[in-house]
């Protein structure tokens, strides 16, 4: 079964661990010191990575789902479940590393703006996405449902950032203490920012590579467990 | 005095580090094991067809 | 039969079923009142500004709270007395079927409002029961009844039933739910509409996509 994972898997594994060796290099080496926050703004920039591919995993579930309802192929529902629950972890470690980088920065775990709002709710849909599927036997139906849910739960992620960016343009009282506390960060030199920049784009690339790495590799697992089972019916019929 | 705030915060980034590298290690360490106990499975079950034939 | 004949039958044999019983509507607006008394205790709301900042917010979670005991009900009964499978074997459109049962919902859910919005008004002094407001409720419950319907038909086919409904609409209901909290909160307080027309606006916007969305993909809940 060797050759089931196959030459581009092994690519992409080893082109994973380079990109993420290089990130923490660039991260821990090469990226400038923040002027206020010091050292700890370098979790930023794998939060931000992280978060991002949170998010681009529900994309691909979204396309993977409106799939599933046009073809009825298994295999749509495979790739969207996967994007589910890496997307799951990837929030989730987001999360917390965010929550890791807000506490010595604005003296808060956590705050209700735009973007961390956006970061629960989706997180939350994923797991009722998760406990959806947990919840049913048949195959089919868990499949359409699936795909019905990542569909219309896609809506929200737009409409609740939008709804708590006006929230927040509208009553900016309400978001007084994060907002002082989120102030812009502050490199020395103008090259500075862009070292940052260049940075931050790295860690993106990186991740996603891990992510598309992961994927494959969570689509090959249920591909097999599909198989096992075709075989233990086949046995006892 | 912000050296000293620096240095107290590092604790932060070195356990936001930590929480990716565990994340991302637990669940590549789970899908493995998984994977290799289902090849197992596969092919004694393979091997069961196979003798039923 | 035309389309919308089609729809209005549905609405009418739900709504005949229920009259006969009433259970729904009766549990769903003692649980209301229910709610409206823990609120008064859980948020002392004593302060006349608390109580104004407050009973937008306790307002909505009445109703989602009374709605989702409303779509819960409304769709296991379908699935225990084998209705929807009745129905489905009919030559009806779909879409209809979920209109039918949508706008059945919105309306239960309406009825219970009318009694809501006049006890918010006893209990807490707040102005509810005027024009503005009941738009706002109004187009909140269509949407909410709308995205509820569609999951609520799915997860009344899971193991976990009634439980999984809450957690497949939260989230995907939230944004609604702080456009009508806050369009509430500023239709309440009289301000002139220009100030919180925003919200509003986003209110519609989501009503109209949400519904737009499980208009389209009830049919895939429903084959088989």
């Amino acid at each position: 079964m060797k050759q089931a994972k196959g030459r581009t898997g092994t690519v992409l594994a080893v082109a994973s661990i380079v990109l993420v060796i290089i990130s923490l290099g660039l991260v821990f080496l090469w990226a400038p010191t923040e002027l206020t926050m010091k050292e700890v703004q370098r979790i930023f920039y794998f939060h931000v990575a992280v978060d991002w591919v949170g998010f681009l995993a529900f994309f691909v579930t979204l396309v993977a789902s409106v799939m599933y309802l046009r073809t009825h192929d298994r295999k749509w529902d495979i790739v969207g479940m996967s994007s589910v629950e890496l997307g799951a972890l990837f929030l989730t470690m987001g999360a917390m590393t965010g929550s890791l980088w807000a506490r010595p920065v604005w003296n808060t775990w956590w705050t209700w703006d735009a973007r961390l709002t956006t970061v629960a709710i989706t997180w939350l849909v994923y797991l009722a996405y998760l406990m959806l599927r947990g919840a049913m036997d048949d195959p089919q139906r868990r499949a359409r449902f699936s795909a019905v849910y990542g569909i219309v739960s896609f809506v929200t992620v737009p409409l609740t950032f939008a709804s708590v960016f006006f929230l927040r343009t509208i009553h900016p009282a309400l978001f007084a203490a994060s907002s002082a506390a989120q102030g812009k960060m502050q490199f020395e030199t103008g090259l500075g920012s862009a070292k940052m920049g260049m940075t931050l784009t790295f860690c993106v690339v990186a991740f996603t590579v891990v992510y598309v790495t992961l994927l494959r590799q969570r689509i090959r697992l249920e591909h097999t467990a599909d198989r096992v089972a075709r075989l233990q019916q086949e046995l006892v019929a | 005095m912000s050296d000293l705030m620096g240095f107290k915060n590092a604790i932060f980034l070195v356990v936001a580090y930590g929480v990716f590298w565990a994340g991302t290690f637990i669940y590549v360490l789970t899908m493995s094991q998984r994977q290799r106990n289902l090849e197992k499975d596969l092919e004694a079950l393979e091997s069961l067809v196979q003798k039923e034939k | 039969m035309n389309y919308l004949n089609k729809v209005a039958a549905i609405i009418a044999k739900d709504v005949a079923a229920e009259l006969r019983t009433r259970e729904m509507l009766s549990s769903m607006g003692v649980f209301s009142i229910l709610v409206i008394i823990v609120f008064n205790f859980a948020l002392e709301l004593t302060e006349r500004n608390i109580i104004e900042t407050a009973t937008p917010g306790a307002l909505w979670v009445t109703i989602i709270f009374a709605g989702m005991l409303g779509l819960n009900r409304s769709l296991s009964v379908e699935l225990d007395k084998g209705c929807l499978d009745g129905l489905l074997l009919t030559p009806v459109d779909r879409s209809a079927i979920f209109l039918g049962k949508a706008l059945g919902n919105a309306l239960f859910m309406l009825a219970v409002e009318v009694v809501v919005l006049p006890l918010f008004v006893v209990f807490f002094n707040v102005p509810f029961v005027q024009p503005w407001v009941i738009l706002v409720v109004v187009l909140g419950t269509f949407g909410f009844a709308g995205v509820g319907t569609l999951l609520s038909s799915m997860a009344v086919n899971t193991r976990a039933r009634e439980v999984m409904l809450p957690i497949l609409l939260f989230p995907v209901a939230m944004p609604e739910l702080i456009a009508a909290v806050k369009a509430t909160s500023g239709a309440m307080m009289g301000l002139p509409v220009s100030e919180w027309r925003q919200w509003l606006n986003l209110l519609i916007v989501f009503d109209v996509i949400l519904v737009t969305v499980s208009f389209m993909v009830f049919e895939y809940v429903v084959e088989e």
